[in-house]
């Protein structure tokens, strides 16, 4: 009798547990430049790769293997995730301005496009302006997470000169971290020189 | 005792200093709408646009209400109404090459667009729900999380 008491609260037990469990769906879509990159969508059952925009998997529990891929219709979508799309906040406006090796000296051409920055912190009325100096790989850890500040800060002094305010500014150095374009240590690579700006 | 003592007092000193060091803003919301709420360190607190975020915020929407996050690296993250989303580690830090983003989420509807993170190492990147994880190269997905 206390055996059965004990299976059959055990079985109480997993119709709980079954009847508590959740369902995630995933859409891959194009992101705002439209290019479609992959999910892989993995747990304790299998994988299902997405790498077609609008398609999309359901998942049941970590043990269940994820569903056949489907393909939703846009309807469909907008059905489940318009308020999740319409809460998306403005996508930041990024400027790539470059210095010349080894300086904070701006390049001739980066110095052309000072004022179409200046514009656009005025149109968005931004109050989070991101500056991030990088450097290429050619030198130390250390002396390039320093020339890639002092990239940045003299950015940030020619934006203040130029009417934004310096609270609404964060200046970061990602020193040889970041860069546009992978290369191997010790490469000089120009396109590496830069400060970018975030207007967010 | 007296060096043990000493050593005690100093750890009560510095410690929690040490604690609240550790968090610097991940990412800020900027766009909101009706309920929105992140839990830290156990207490509710309601947040409104522009507020900063920490690692290990849990952010909830409620009724009608929905959130727009900007993260440092330009990952963007938005929810719709009814959803919890927990950030369980946020790193940032190029210059050391330290990347990392875990994201957990328990309830509703998210978009999540990738950033610099997912760009310079997309490995380091994991979106988790109770059902899956979702490894992510460069790009915008959506999730919806329910009951069933």
């Amino acid at each position: 009798m206390k055996a059965m008491i004990n299976t059959l609260a055990s079985l109480g037990l997993v119709l709980v547990i079954v009847g508590c469990g959740t369902k995630s769906t995933v859409v891959l879509i194009p992101d705002p430049g439209g290019k479609v990159g992959q999910l892989a969508v993995a747990n304790q059952g299998g994988q299902q790769v997405l790498n077609q925009a609008n398609q999309s998997v359901q998942v049941t529990g970590r043990q269940t293997p994820p569903s056949a891929v489907t393909m939703l219709g846009a309807d469909e979508i907008h059905a489940t995730f318009a308020e999740a799309l319409a809460a998306q906040p403005l996508q930041p406006t990024e400027f790539v301005l470059y210095f010349l090796q080894d300086s904070n000296e701006l390049t001739a051409e980066s110095k052309a496009v000072l004022p179409q920055i200046f514009q656009s912190i005025q149109e968005r009325a931004s109050t989070d302006i991101v500056i991030s100096g990088h450097t290429d790989k050619v030198g130390e850890n250390g002396y390039n997470d320093k020339l890639a500040l002092e990239r940045a800060q003299t950015t940030s002094t020619i934006l203040v000169a130029n009417g934004a305010v310096p609270a609404n500014i964060t200046v970061t150095s990602h020193g040889e971290g970041n860069p546009l374009i992978k290369t191997a240590d010790a490469v000089a690579e120009p396109r590496n020189r830069r400060v970018e700006v975030a207007i967010r | 005792m007296k060096r043990l003592f000493i050593l005690c007092l100093m750890m009560t000193i510095l410690l929690p200093g040490l604690v609240a060091g550790e968090g610097s803003s991940i990412g800020k919301t900027k766009t909101g709408k009706g309920e929105v709420v992140v839990i830290r360190s156990g207490k509710e607190i309601p947040i409104a646009i522009g507020d900063k975020l920490y690692q290990n915020d849990l952010i909830r929407t409620g009724a009608d209400s929905s959130v727009g996050i900007i993260f440092e690296d330009n990952t963007i993250l938005a929810l719709g109404s009814k959803s919890e989303i927990v950030i369980d580690e946020y790193v940032f830090a190029p210059e050391k090459g330290l990347f990392s983003m875990l994201t957990r989420m328990l309830k509703g509807t998210a978009s999540y667009l990738s950033g610099i993170i997912g760009r310079q190492s997309p490995e380091s990147v994991s979106f988790q729900t109770p059902d899956a994880t979702i490894g992510i190269r460069g790009t915008q997905f959506l999730v919806k999380v329910e009951s069933r």
